[in-house]
């Protein structure tokens, strides 16, 4: 499948902090979460995407166009919403379309009107007297009226109520139906990259330990309990996490349905995402 | 381009209505100190609060962040901001002409004289921008605001210390000529336009380079 965005080698060095070669292809038309904990190196490795920041060496390839650093026409491509980043507050929502229509070369101010009544936020109101959400959705109309082809948001959600959340996800969807459109979604909130991923990559410490299929993660991998003594029977090929606990041990294995072979008197559950994530976060690496 | 001048206006824009009140009541109180040309003092230290309200305001909602992944590169960033410099100084130029045109008129003074003074003050506020901007950029929006107070302070320290030095040699008496010589003024008012344009423009490049290296 062809890549909305293809990053090779990404490097980008801190004192206390690197990304360290990072490889993600984000295939067109799917929506990718990129999930981790904080200062994992989400924001760090969008910022890079998005020239933000520069990186130390790599190759980020958008629409098959190699970045250049001082070529930012692609930018027209990408809609983003920033969690850290909004606008000028003293403004409204009309001089906000007006900012971006001089910016913007595909800026399409009929679609943006439409966005804005769909999304009942007041044209003329301040945005200091819009609640978080309702910034958000201003973000997201800015991001939908130039014709992206990309969205890109950077914790778009956190600090938003479920019902919100679940607006914003919705629209996610909707924009997902045309296949030349592509999302990547940075968020710890699992249960919204559960809802709308197809791919989910996981990030830790700077570096990326996978990329898979969601339906391929949820079918594919298992967590299984047990005992101590039964975890020291075990032969610990195939299994990449372990979390010691209390009451038991529980594990993480990449390939539910052969290890269930293997051990058919084990408990294996499939897992939902978050489970598989909070054990590739916090599990003892085992293979 | 057009785009960043138009959300800097719409940020001074919250705060029109008193910068006109301001003008007002300094054009009044020039007219009662019978000193016309205080508008055109007084605009400096204006305009150059207004500069410092809009990198704060950028800073304040991390502006800087979403403009970097905008398409419009950081060279049309920086060039933005200083197009309005110059717009907003021609503007107040012709403000300030007006304004104390009309005072001078009103007082019995010379227009033109106090006219041509009045817009020479406005022919320091480029260069105060030129001086305060890169500082800015380099150093953050506080830094900028020591930056601007010591700006008021140093040529007040540095005309007296001049006045005593200067007395009684060539450059004193030239200076003399000057204020004496009925095109006095004129020359003063271009060495200063001169001056503004050359502040201004290694100023912008020093934006450039130092804007061009910042990560948000």
């Amino acid at each position: 499948m062809e890549a909305a965005i293809r990053i090779e080698g990404l490097v980008k060095n801190y004192e206390k902090f690197s990304l360290d070669h990072i490889n993600l292809e984000i295939p067109k038309g799917s929506i990718v979460g990129l999930v981790g904990a904080n200062g994992a190196g989400k924001t760090t490795l969008i910022k890079c995407i998005l020239g933000i920041i520069k990186r130390d060496a790599g190759e980020i390839y958008v629409d098959g166009e190699k970045l250049e650093e001082k070529n930012d026409n692609w930018k027209n491509q990408v809609g983003m919403v920033l969690a850290e980043a909004n606008f000028h507050e003293t403004m409204n929502a009309v001089q906000i379309g007006r900012i971006m229509e001089n910016i913007f070369s595909q800026w399409d101010a009929g679609l943006y009107e439409t966005y804005l009544n769909d999304f009942k936020l007041e044209h003329k109101k301040l945005i200091k007297d819009y609640s978080r959400g309702m910034k958000m959705k201003l973000q997201i109309a800015v991001a939908l009226s130039h014709r992206a082809k990309i969205l890109i948001f950077d914790e778009a959600t956190s600090g938003l109520d479920p019902l919100v959340r679940d607006d914003l996800l919705d629209i996610l969807l909707e924009y997902i139906q045309d296949e030349a459109h592509t999302v990547l979604l940075s968020s710890h909130i699992i249960s919204d990259l559960e809802k709308v991923s197809d791919y989910i990559a996981f990030i830790q410490n700077g570096r990326l330990l996978f990329v898979e299929n969601k339906d391929e993660i949820l079918y594919r991998y298992g967590v299984g309990k047990c005992s101590k003594e039964d975890y020291s029977t075990l032969d610990k090929e195939g299994i990449l996490r372990l979390k010691r606990g209390v009451l038991g041990y529980e594990f993480l294995v990449q390939d539910r349905q052969a290890f269930m072979r293997r051990y058919p008197d084990m408990v294996v559950d499939a897992p939902d995402i978050e489970d598989v994530l909070l054990l590739l976060e916090k599990g003892e690496v085992v293979s | 381009m057009k785009g960043l001048i138009l959300k800097d206006i719409y940020s001074i824009r919250i705060t029109q209505k008193t910068y006109v009140l301001l003008f007002l009541f300094l054009c009044v109180f020039g007219y009662l100190m019978k000193s016309p040309g205080y508008v055109g003092t007084m605009c400096i230290v204006v305009f150059a609060t207004v500069v410092l309200s809009l990198f704060n305001a950028d800073q304040y909602y991390h502006w800087d962040t979403y403009a970097a992944a905008l398409p419009l590169g950081k060279r049309i960033i920086v060039r933005a901001r200083y197009m309005l410099i110059i717009v907003m100084t021609l503007g107040l130029a012709v403000f300030t002409a007006i304004m104390t045109g009309a005072t001078a008129a009103l007082l019995g003074m010379s227009v033109s004289e106090q006219v041509i003074s009045s817009v020479s003050m406005c022919m320091i506020i480029p260069i105060f921008s030129g001086i305060i901007i890169p500082v800015i950029y380099k150093l953050g929006v506080e830094k900028g605001r020591v930056i601007f107070m010591m700006l008021f302070l140093i040529p007040f320290l540095v005309l007296t210390l001049l006045k005593d030095l200067i007395r009684g040699t060539a450059v004193e008496k030239l200076l003399v000529n000057l204020q004496q010589n009925p095109n006095g003024q004129v020359i003063i008012a271009g060495i200063l336009l001169a001056v503004s344009i050359l502040v201004l423009a290694v100023s912008y490049m020093i934006s450039i380079r130092i804007y061009s290296n910042k990560e948000f």
